[in-house]
This record gives structure tokens, sequence and C-alpha cells, in this order.
């Protein structure tokens, strides 16, 4: 019950710190100061508090819960900062995981669809290209993690990540690689989005939340950086899976919170943003690495 | 037709109309450049003063008369650099074009010749498909200014792009004719902000050229300094512009930096950052000491060696490389034939340089430019071409800093205005070409008749919308920040 507790209050602080830090580095390399890595957090509440412009004609008015439903719901089956999950369903978790961010991201593109603007049309048909991709990514990944570990739930692909040694280092390492790329594609980070650009023309993410406002355009926002807190829940979980920890979780969570939070910072620093051609080839690179990991697991472990 | 020179004084009663046919068949056949139309009323008739361009560089004026009720065949038709001009002439002065491809307005003030509605010049339509619409601005995200672009696409992909502006008019050209002559300094630097420079340095041309002032060499000096910093703070500023587009955080940070130290150059020099203020009649206000002089030395060498580090790390990033090569090309066939100048033109292998016109000593001793990289015409060029301008423009600003010329910052004598004059002013700027030119009236109460401006915008736009063909949609911001072009200017 502790665990719980303490897993739900850090879902709803860690995430825009994880944004916030991120910018704090990018700060650093435009030798500016930057705002308070808490400004993430004022920026919700202050959006939280604010009144919401709808059109007369929009029928879908609540596209910012639903999308944020769908996150919290994937939320529930990764081990976070406790060391474990908030929901165990004992089987098939990570199969509902994957749905449920592809529920979310179902209601943000049918949300920008519904406004009839040009951008949001060209910004959802952007999100449903690349993540298309990414999907197949991150379904082959999770399945090899599955078959590895003949697991039928998220704690048992850890467990056997944790007694695999060199075999299970090896396997978490590539699939926190291609988690990560996930990641930055799941949160529209830079180099497949640029979170801060002002063009219309060139965002994938941004566009389609254009035309909300308020609460609504809260929840949307947030439901980006759960989604990438949640990747990063992953990566961080498997790596300490390998480690054997649990004195102290907590605290290699929060440190593992910090770096990859620093890693996307300096990314979005020194790397110029891709191409919007050459986006779909560097997330399908994410999927040719997991279906060579999905086949080498098939064929070593069978 | 007579051949002219730069801020040359032309006695109107020396002209002589020639038959729009006749002009029109030597205009076509010598594929000449239209460089700037000034028309005034003449009665009932249109005077139009015509400045024009061959392929040698050399100047010529013709004047046409254009009768009210006329149809007159388009030149624009055969030789692109003309449509804009003929655009004006129609919407200004009620000019009728038979066959013009673009008789769209350019401007549209209300008390314009044409009576219509803005929705009866509808935007080009494609249809098909797959193809859909994308209408941007003219409110934009960004802090640029108003301006309307209609996209139409296919899927990703851009297929015709079609600017509309004017949103920015403020009637420049009528009020440069109205009222007292004391306070046009202040309305030739607000034609376009960012080149206040030098659109008060050929203003002060045309008056100084009536006048029959000789600058002396000083202030010319003071003033040319003025024209490179402000040069060189366009293309840093662009620069800036262009990192932030492809999110490279790093080189925006630093050229946008490195701008402020050369606009606050401009502040030491004048007090303002634009420059504003700096030209008078017969000279400049403010003098560079020796003090300020050295000042001025050390902060550019230092700003030199941060643009020469911009050369060499963001332009040789294979991040950046990736996003700003063969992105948005326009091939030197058509930068040729629709005359784009400047940037625009030069990055597409056009050498068109406002400054040979000029009669600046500093301009003379220049060396030829050497290019840093291949002139392919799409955004790596222009870019790149835009780093070696603004290193050219601050060793030209170091050379003269060195060698400053002694004596008056303002010259004394000043003769009578010379009247029912037409005075041409042309010069290089930050965005290519710039050309002002005056018609003087009979008496001293009406200075001028008609002003005329030519910003490079109002050409280079077209190069913006060719860019775009056949581009990704998403890199459409990235195309129009390397040309940076400007909107008040083209609107006046």
């Amino acid at each position: 019950m502790k665990s719980i507790i303490f897993n739900i209050v850090f879902l709803f602080v860690l995430p825009y710190l994880m944004y916030g830090i991120a910018k704090k580095v990018k700060a650093f390399f435009a030798r500016r100061k930057g705002p308070s890595i808490w400004q993430y957090g004022y920026d919700l509440a202050k959006l939280l508090r604010k009144e919401e412009v709808l059109s007369d004609f929009s029928c879908l008015r609540n596209g910012g819960v639903l999308t944020l439903s769908g996150v919290l719901a994937a939320a529930m089956f990764i081990p976070q900062i406790s060391g474990s999950s908030i929901l165990n369903l004992g089987y098939y978790d990570y199969i509902l995981f994957i749905y449920m961010l592809s529920f979310s991201r179902f209601f943000t593109i049918i949300t920008a669809m519904e406004s009839g603007c040009s951008f949001e049309g060209m910004g959802s048909s952007r999100e449903l290209i690349f993540s298309v991709t990414g999907e197949i990514a991150l379904m082959m990944t999770v399945a090899s993690l599955a078959f590895y570990g003949k697991a039928e739930n998220f704690n048992g692909i850890f467990n056997a990540i944790s007694n695999g040694g060199t075999e299970g280092l090896i396997i978490a390492i590539i699939a926190s690689f291609i988690l990560f790329v996930l990641m930055l594609l799941e949160g529209s980070r830079m180099p497949i989005d640029d979170p801060e650009t002002h063009l219309e023309l060139t965002m994938i993410h941004e566009a389609m939340v254009l035309d909300q406002s308020g609460p609504q355009l809260a929840f949307m926002s947030f439901s980006g950086m759960v989604k990438v807190y949640l990747f990063a829940s992953f990566i961080i979980s498997l790596i300490l899976a390998t480690c054997k920890t649990s004195s102290y979780y907590w605290l290699f969570f929060i440190l593992g919170i910090i770096i990859i939070s620093v890693i996307i910072g300096l990314i979005e620093s020194l790397q110029a943003r891709l191409r919007m051609v050459h986006v779909q080839q560097y997330i399908l690179f994410s999927a040719a690495i997991s279906l060579i990991l999905l086949l080498s697991v098939i064929i070593f472990k069978v | 037709m007579i051949e002219v020179k730069n801020n040359q004084c032309i006695d109107l009663t020396d002209l002589h109309s020639v038959p729009y046919d006749y002009f029109m068949d030597t205009a076509v056949a010598q594929k000449f450049r239209c460089m700037n139309i000034a028309a005034r009323r003449n009665k009932e008739n249109i005077d139009a003063f015509i400045l024009m361009t061959s392929a040698s560089s050399t100047l010529y004026l013709e004047y046409v008369e254009f009768k009210p009720g006329k149809v007159y065949p388009s030149i624009g038709k055969t030789v692109p650099s003309w449509i804009n001009f003929e655009r004006e002439l129609a919407e200004n002065f009620g000019v009728k074009y038979a066959d013009n491809p673009w008789l769209k307005p350019i401007r549209f003030p209300k008390d314009a010749c044409h009576k219509l509605s803005m929705a009866e010049y509808p935007f080009f339509k494609e249809n098909g498909s797959g193809v859909h619409e994308v209408a941007v601005g003219p409110v934009h995200a960004g802090v640029i200014e108003p301006g309307h672009f209609r996209f139409m696409c296919r899927g990703e992909k851009i297929d015709h792009l079609e600017i509309q502006l004017g949103y920015q008019h403020r009637g420049i050209e009528n009020l440069m004719c109205q009222g007292k002559i004391a306070s046009k300094r202040v309305l030739a630097e607000s034609i376009c902000s960012d080149s206040a420079v030098i659109n008060s340095y050929l203003y002060f041309n045309i008056l100084e050229n009536a006048l029959k002032i000789t600058v002396p060499e000083r202030a010319l000096a003071i003033r040319t300094i003025a024209v490179e910093l402000e040069k060189a703070a366009l293309h840093l500023s662009t620069l800036s512009g262009i990192a932030n587009d492809i999110g490279y955080v790093m080189g925006a940070a630093f050229a946008g930096a490195t701008r402020t130290y050369i606009i606050n150059s401009l502040q030491s020099i004048c007090g303002n950052r634009f420059g504003r203020g700096l030209m008078t009649l017969g000279g400049v206000a403010f003098d560079i000491d020796d003090e300020l002089n050295s000042k001025l030395t050390d902060t550019l060498n230092m700003v030199y060696d941060r643009v020469s580090h911009l050369r060499n790390t963001m332009m040789e990033s294979p991040g950046v490389r990736s996003r700003l090569e063969l992105t948005g090309t326009v091939s030197k066939e058509t930068a040729a034939a629709t005359g784009f100048t400047g940037v625009a033109g030069r990055a597409s292998g056009v050498d068109i340089d406002g400054r040979i016109f000029m009669d600046n000593p500093f301009y003379k001793q220049q060396p030829e430019t050497k290019y840093s990289f291949i002139r392919k015409g799409d955004v790596f060029s222009r870019t790149c071409l835009r780093i070696d301008e603004a290193l050219a423009s601050l060793k030209l600003v170091l050379d003269i800093l060195k060698k400053l010329p002694s004596g008056a910052i303002l010259s004394a004598e000043c003769g009578k205005f010379a009247s029912n004059m037409l005075i041409l002013s042309i010069g290089e700027g930050p965005r290519g070409e710039y050309i002002h030119m005056a018609v003087t009236g009979p008496d001293e109460n009406v200075p001028f008749e008609s002003y005329k401006v030519k910003d490079p915008s109002f050409i280079n736009w077209f190069a913006l919308a060719l860019s775009v063909r056949n581009n990704q949609i998403s890199d459409f911001p990235l195309c129009n920040k390397s040309f940076d072009l400007s909107y008040s200017g083209n609107d006046l």
C-alpha cells in the first residue's frame, strides 16, 4: 500500500521535473539562465486554472481527459520509483500497456482531426505515420523481452533479466536503446519533433494541440510528459534489474531519471532536428534493431 | 533610351517619350532587367521613367507615356523580372496590361485604381485527389511581420505557394511627396527598420544630388561603416533564425549574441542600435573619435573571430548540413530571368551586386569575392553566403577604421534645389539592391513630385515562392528564413 502511494505521488511530480531538467541543460548550452526546473509544473497549474475556449461546433470536448486517462492507465503496469508497479494484473499487462498508449494516441488524433484545422490535420497524419512504425518497434521489443523470460507480465520480464547474467544485461541494453528512441517519439522530443518551435508547419505533436486550451491543454501536455516518464521508468527498471539493486532503489531510480533527462537535454542542445523525411528512417532503424533482438532471442532461447 | 549613371540628375526636359511598342521590342530583345519604375500623373497620361540594366550592368533610362484606357501588351510575359513592376503600375496608376501572367494587387491600398474587392482575385487553385490547401498567416506565431502564404500541397509536398502581402502598407511613397522635406529622414528610416541605414543613405544621396552637396570623405567613411555593420547584423540575425528553425540551440544563441555586439557597435556610434539618426544632410551627425575607434576595432575583431568560428562549427555539423543542403533550391536560370538580387541571386550564381553602381571609393578597393562553397542556390548556399558576406563586411569596416580619413563630417556648401529633375540612387544593402528614384517638382514648395522606393524584397519574394516547389512543407519555414525578406519593405 505504501509503495502504491509512493508511486502515485511521484507519478505526478517526476514527469515535469524531467522536462524541467532537460530545459535547464538546453539553457546551459545556450549560455542562458533558463527557467526553474519546476516551471513545467507551474505552467500546468496555470493552465488548470484557466478557462477553456471551445468552438460551438466541437463535439469532442474531452480529448485531453481521454488522452490522459489512457496514459495513466498505461502507467499502472510499469514498475516505478518503489520498484513495483501500481497495479498487478498478473497476466499480459505488457500488451495492455501498449494498447493503452495507442488508446491515448487515438484520442489525441481524433481531437485534432475534429477541429478541422489544416495544421492539425498535417500533425495527425505525421503522428500516425511515425507512431505506426514506433508501435512495431515497441511491440517487438516487449515481445522479445517476454519471450526471453517466458514471462506473463512485467514482473516476470524483470525477474528474468535480473537472473539472466550477461545475457540479460545485453538484452536490457539493446532494449533500453530502442525504448529511448521510442521515448523521444512518444514525448515528441528532438531530433524527431521540436517541442519549442513556433513554426506550425514543422510541428508534429504540438500541431495537434493548437486548438486546445485551459485544462484540456494541460491534460494533453501532461500526458506527453507522463509518456516520457513511463518509458524512462521502463529503461531504468531494465537497467536496475540487471544490477539486482534492492536497498535504496528509489535513490537509484531518481538518479536514472536525472541521467535520462540530461541525455535528452544534451541531444536537444547539440544536434539539429532531423528533416521530416528522415524521421521515418530514424524510427525504422529502431524497429530494425528490435527485429534483430526478437530474432536472436528466439534463435538462442529455443 | 539614354545611358545613365547612379546619382545622376537627369533633366526632365531632355527626356522624350518613346512609343510603348518600340520600347517593348527593345526591352524584350535585349532581355533588360527592370530595376525600378518611377511614375507620375501628367494631366491624363501617366509618365513612367523606367530604369533598367543590361547583362553587362549598364544602366538605361527610358521615358514612356501611358495613355488611359489603352491596353498594353506585357513585357513580364516574356521577361519575368518585369511582372511585379507591371503589377505595381497597374495597381497605382491603372495602366492596363493585356497578358501579364499575374495581375493581382501587390499591396491593395484602399485608394487603388481598381474598385474591386480582394475576393475577385482568387488564389491559385489546384484540383485532384490528395491535394490540400494550407493557409498560413497573416498572423504568425513568431515575432515576424504579417503576410499570408497559401500552399497547394500534395501530401507533405508543396506544389505551389502563393504569397499575398500588403498588410504593412503605410503609403511611404505618397508621404514622401507631402509636407516639409525636413521630416523625411525619419520616414526613409522607417521604410524597413532593419535596413534603416541603407534607406537613409540613399535618401540623402538624392537630396545631396538635388542640392549639389559633396559629402566629405570622413562622413562617407562613417556612412559606409554603418551600411556594412547593418548588413553584417542582419546576416547574423538570419543565421540565428536559421539555427533556431532547425532546432540547433547553440548556433541560434551564439549567432544571436554575436549580432548584439554588432548592433551595439552601431549604438556606440550614433546612439541607436539600428543606426537611426546617424545620417544627416551633407554628412553624418556623429563622429568616430580615436577612443571609440579603438573600442570598435577591438569589438569587431572579436566579432570577426566569432563569425569565423560559426562557419567552422555550425556549417560543418552533419546534422545542420543534412537539413540545409539541397533544400529550397533556386536554379541559376530562374534567378537570372526573374532578376533576384542580393543573397537570393548570388547564392544561385547570379552576380548582381549593387555596389558596382555606387560611387563609393571604399567599395572600389574591395577584392573580388571568393566563395567558400559551391553556389547551388539551396538553403546551405544562402547560409554560407551570409557568413561570407558578414565576414567581408566586418573586414571592410575594420579596414576603413584603420585608415579613417580626417576632416569634417559635415559639408558646408549647399546649392539651390534642382527642380524638374529625375534623380537616381542605387545601393547594396543587407537584402540586395535598394533603389530610390525621385522626380523633383517645379519649385521648392513641392520638393518631390514622385518618390519611388524599391526594396529588394519586392522581387525576391518570388524567389521564396519558387524555391519551395517540390519541397517538403515542413521545410518552408527554413526556406523562408534563409531568404529573410522584408514585409514592410515590400508593402511600403
